[in-house]
């Protein structure tokens, strides 16, 4: 399948992106924290795009009829919230102290 | 998109740059690069995970300054290096704060947002899924060519192609990328039926 195909080169691409960053940290430990940063970044992306599918398959499996509008407002105080709640984390996640 | 994934530092390094300049434009993001000394309502006295790193914790005191601070960064005023409200301390560096641009990042923000929706929407309604996939490209290649520039004129002040900044990994990755869109494009997906058509309740009451 042609899909399936394109896939796997924009995975390809992904693997050659971080591969400098990998000889990076093998060569120098301090680099470790730009590997971390991209694998970070590149697991939050598949995340997003998880997470927009299974939105997509619960719109078509339910198949209910809803406002867009109201749907899309809901998902953003959703984020609000969950951004809200896990602001501390972010904190000690930057390696900020008091 | 995958594109700059090499340069997710310097990527992470024009985020925090635009979140503190721009304001420390919401309250959260001013929240974040808080530093407080006071230990009132700190987050260690209560979870113990956090009192168990040391000195890492939540300075919670420092929240209801911080907002305010970056609520009026939101309309261009910097905050004062000092500050204190009454129980509330916060103790941040806020001399590299410049709020003056606050508004006007927060403008440029909104409109190239809604302008980006517009030509997304205008490509869905207009073309099927291969012109789609070569305006991802488009897109791709004018955002991998906008970050190095950014690169060149203002995180990097030693440029050159193949050193330090831009490897030839990101050309092999980005010709990848580029190729794997195309071939992803190439068919047509099937439709599939999306049922979101809303119609609002009549209110006749005659």
């Amino acid at each position: 399948m042609v899909q399936v195909q394109g896939i796997l080169l924009i995975c390809a691409a992904m693997v050659a992106s971080i591969f400098p960053l990998v000889l990076d940290s093998i060569h120098n430990k301090l680099q470790v924290n730009n590997l971390l940063a991209a694998l970070i970044y590149i697991l939050a992306s598949a995340s997003q795009g998880v997470i927009t599918l299974y939105k997509e398959k619960s719109i078509i499996e339910y198949a209910l009829y809803m406002d867009i509008h109201e749907m899309s407002a809901r998902l953003f105080q959703f984020q609000v919230l969950f951004a809200l709640l896990l602001m501390p984390l972010f904190y000690v996640l930057q390696g900020k102290s008091c | 998109m995958f594109c700059k994934v090499r340069v997710a530092d310097d990527t992470l390094v024009i985020i925090y740059k635009l979140t503190v300049t721009s304001a420390s434009a919401s309250p959260l993001c001013t929240l974040l690069g808080s530093d407080s000394t006071s230990p009132l309502l700190s987050l260690e006295e209560y979870i113990p995970a956090f009192a168990s790193s040391g000195s890492v914790g939540y300075p919670m005191s420092a929240f209801p300054v911080n907002a305010i601070d970056g609520a009026l960064c939101v309309v261009g005023v910097s905050p004062e290096p000092a500050r204190d409200y009454g129980i509330f301390h916060t103790h941040y560096d806020s001399s590299g704060a410049n709020c003056g641009s606050a508004v006007f990042v927060i403008f440029v923000y909104i409109v190239s947002t809604v302008v980006l929706l517009q030509a997304i929407n205008h490509v869905l309604e207009s073309s099927g899924d291969k012109q789609l996939s070569r305006c991802i490209c488009v897109a791709i290649l004018c955002s991998f060519v906008v970050l190095e520039v950014y690169d060149y004129f203002v995180l990097s002040s030693d440029f050159s192609f193949f050193g330090k900044s831009m490897r030839v990994f990101d050309f092999i990755s980005i010709a990848l990328l580029l190729y794997g869109i195309e071939v992803y494009g190439r068919e047509d997906q099937p439709d599939a039926e999306v049922v979101t058509n809303y119609s609002p309740p009549t209110t006749s009451r005659a």
